[in-house]
């Protein structure tokens, strides 16, 4: 049989299963609508906090007055002024017993996730603003939320940026101001296209992987056709172009419906159009690997499974690859996503033309993977 | 009850049939959790130092809106430039002065695209003399954020280096931060670990569940036989039920050993921890038993597990934070199985909160309701014998 008949055979039986064809192409369209949809709404706050205020009490510090307006100031600022913070609530204690029912309903608010941190302004927090002596904030945070302990002393410079600049504390004030470079501009759709480069990769891959993971272990004629003086070379070669074909369609749906809600390219849309056919074709390489390898569909299904949350948790999204010992990099940057994700990003966000090293690192494991699925399929002792 | 046994016996002798997948199912996660942990395990706790240009234009000249003299100072830029060396966070790879290299920033732009440095930190030309003259004085950061996962690190690191600033040249007043952590990881256990653990976890006892169970009834081909005994399809599907539920145990029960290696802070009890995988293993048990019953090929159960888990990963908050989406797909990603595995679990394991909380209940009466559902479906399926 020539390999346009074996071909045409493939979409026949995809075809013919009417279902999986219509899931084939819907899957895709859902999962962009879905996504797309529930990136639209903004950025929320970064932490929610509360406040609890001992201002009011004396201090016993060498202070010519008592004073307690500040802490107003600076309640007021976290209630209203700030664009990463969200006061969840404020407690004014006056003596040491509503400090201590304060703190243990705070405590219980981290406990219960209800606030990220909550802050403490001391008893001399007035007095020292007034007197220009250097005040002190004391916050307790969540310690096992990684992303707020890190980034916590950055963002509490900026309800004191604003209370310096309200209760003219000026003098020697020096502070950070960031400039996003590369960043996604705030009228486009920031959250979505910030996630794209790494949820289009994931995306495309595992439609793909799970097009042809079934491909060979489930086809129940397959044996039967070794009988006839079809080779085993021509059976994986023709699934690899058939599968490739839907791929194709499957991408430019993801890619056009992507375009849809609001993708924004930086770089050239053929550039990524390109990449992610590629990505795409990794995936039906590595689907074929697995419905070569395994000898059972329940095998293939989780191996599929096992093979996608590896990919993912070791694309150097989860693990900086830098971090890292040196075999354990190599075993990362093998893996296509650590490629993939680079290679979108390059092109949305830096406006980078094709990085060749990633293009053919990820190219590279196509062939290897469909070199694999081929030597197993190959020395496979089928029952015909 | 003995047909069940017996029933749930022929599920056991039907899994051996295909070791394969026994092995994948059960060996293979916590092979991967061990293999996550010693990668994780193996980070040094500090973090590595950003690569960065400081590009000064501070000895520009600025003309005093107040008397419209001219002003070169920039006394304040060499101990700047001193605090950048001096943080561990920072390593300075090229210092411009732009009032010789006029192109500095250009230069500077070139080597963030082509990734060498990850930052700019750009001293403005009234710096000095805003110091010295008590207004606020700005120093500019141009982090490369097309890397969004790094780019609080790279924050981080340039205000290390203010901070550095400012204790050495004793510019007062200040504001002192006094931190505290509450259910902090303790030293001696890797924060980064335990706080990806849990994520992964979930993942795992979910997904693997699920996929071990979406072809449990649509690739049986006795069902239809087993019909003509007086076997019924509810004792049919609820040995399977069984079946996959011990089957589970063991699952969670050597994810919980492999973390525990991997050195797992665990706050909360053992008990409430297998508990909490359980439930979340068991809702992907429960999808994947829905899956099989409703799908009429396994290439279809094939493609609606993967319609199942996308949508489920991408809603469970992952990557885009629940509180930032639409009511109404918040309403949605609240009914899925991950939107409470992780926050369930990392409570139990980081807060030793009791499992049974809110996101138990939703796990369980999701699981019961796919449950319910599958034996609807599956009482009412046809089946040619």
């Amino acid at each position: 049989m020539n390999i346009g008949g074996l071909i045409k055979k493939e979409f026949g039986r995809i075809k013919s299963d009417k279902r999986t064809l219509i899931l084939l192409f819907v899957i895709p369209v859902i999962l962009i609508i879905i996504f797309g949809l529930t990136t639209g709404v903004g950025p929320t706050k970064f932490f929610t906090a509360a406040i609890i205020t001992r201002d009011e009490m004396p201090t016993y510090d060498n202070f010519p007055t008592n004073s307690s307006q500040f802490d107003d100031i600076f309640i007021s600022i976290m209630q209203h002024n700030t664009t990463a913070w969200d006061l969840h609530q404020f407690f004014n204690c006056t003596n040491l017993e509503d400090y201590d029912d304060a703190f243990d309903i705070c405590i219980q608010y981290i406990k219960n996730d209800v606030v990220d941190v909550f802050i403490v302004l001391p008893e001399n927090f007035s007095e020292s603003v007034e007197n220009e002596i250097n005040p002190v904030l004391i916050y307790y945070i969540d310690g096992s939320d990684m992303t707020a302990t890190s980034s916590i002393e950055v963002a509490i410079q900026e309800p004191i940026a604003i209370f310096r600049l309200q209760a003219d504390l000026l003098e020697n004030f020096t502070i950070m101001v960031p400039y996003l470079e590369f960043d996604v501009p705030f009228w486009e759709s920031q959250l979505l296209n910030y996630a794209l480069p790494m949820i289009l990769p994931i995306i495309i891959l595992g439609t793909t992987m799970n097009l042809t993971s079934l491909s060979i272990v489930s086809e129940g004629p397959l044996p039967r056709m070794l009988i006839t003086p079809t080779t085993k070379r021509e059976i994986i070669l023709s699934k690899l172009i058939a599968n490739t074909a839907i791929m194709i369609l499957q991408s430019t749906e993801i890619f056009i419906m992507s375009a849809f809600f609001g993708l924004y390219s930086l770089g050239s849309l053929f550039n990524l159009y390109l990449v992610l056919i590629m990505i795409g074709f990794c995936g039906i390489c590595m689907g074929l690997f697995i419905s070569a390898l395994s000898p059972t569909e329940q095998g293939a299904n989780q191996m599929y499974l096992i093979m996608f949350i590896v990919i993912i948790m070791f694309s150097g999204s989860f693990i900086p690859p830098e971090l890292i010992s040196p075999e354990m990099q190599y075993v990362i940057n093998i893996l296509p996503l650590s490629h993939a994700f680079p290679l979108v990003t390059d092109i949305i966000l830096k406006g980078l033309g094709l990085n060749l090293e990633h293009v053919l690192v990820l190219n590279l494991n196509s062939v290897i993977f469909v070199f694999l699925a081929y030597v197993i399929y190959r020395f496979k002792k089928i029952e015909v | 009850m003995y047909r069940i046994i017996r029933q749930i016996k022929k599920e056991f002798k039907l899994l051996w049939t295909d070791k394969f997948n026994l092995i994948l199912a059960i060996i293979i996660p916590p092979v991967v959790i061990l293999l996550f942990g010693s990668m994780l395990n193996a980070i040094p706790p500090t973090p590595q130092p950003v690569p960065c240009v400081v590009i000064s234009y501070d000895s520009n000249t600025i003309i005093n809106p107040n008397n419209y003299t001219e002003s070169r100072i920039n006394n304040y830029t060499i101990p700047y430039v001193n605090a950048v060396n001096k943080s561990e966070l920072l390593k300075l790879e090229y210092f411009y002065n732009a009032s010789e290299e006029i192109y500095a920033m250009e230069t500077a732009r070139m080597q963030l695209i082509s990734g060498k440095i990850k930052v700019i930190i750009s001293i403005p030309t009234d710096f000095s003399e805003f110091i010295i003259w008590g207004l606020p004085a700005l120093i500019d950061c141009i982090p490369d954020s097309s890397d969004v996962q790094h780019i609080q690190d790279n924050l981080n690191a340039v205000y290390d280096s203010v901070k550095i600033f400012i204790n050495e040249n004793n510019l007062t007043p200040q504001f002192i931060i006094q931190g505290y952590e509450e259910f902090a990881i303790p030293e001696g256990y890797s924060l980064r670990f335990n706080y990806n653990a849990t994520l992964l976890l979930s993942f795992i006892a979910f997904g693997v569940s699920m996929v071990l169970t979406i072809l449990v009834v649509v690739q049986e081909k006795p069902v239809a036989r087993l019909l003509l005994t007086p076997v019924k399809r509810t004792e049919i599907l609820l040995s399977k039920y069984f079946a996959y539920m011990l089957v589970l145990i063991l699952q969670i029960i050597l994810l919980i050993i492999s973390t525990m290696v991997c050195g797992l802070y665990l706050v909360g009890s053992l008990f409430d921890f297998f508990l909490a995988l359980y439930i979340v293993g068991f809702s992907g048990l429960s999808m994947g038993l829905f899956i099989s019953s409703i799908s009429k090929t396994k290439t279809e159960a094939n493609q609606l597990f993967f319609a199942f888990m996308i949508v489920i990963l991408l809603l469970s908050g992952i990557f885009i934070p629940i509180d930032a989406m639409p009511i109404y797909l918040q309403v949605f990603a609240y009914i899925l199985p991950l939107s409470h595995g992780d926050p369930m679990i990392k409570s139990v394991v980081t807060k030793g909160k009791s499992v049974f909380g809110f996101d138990f209940y939703v796990l369980l009466g999701i699981s019961f309701l796919f449950l319910i559902i599958s034996f609807i479906i599956f009482k009412k399926r046809r089946y040619e014998v």
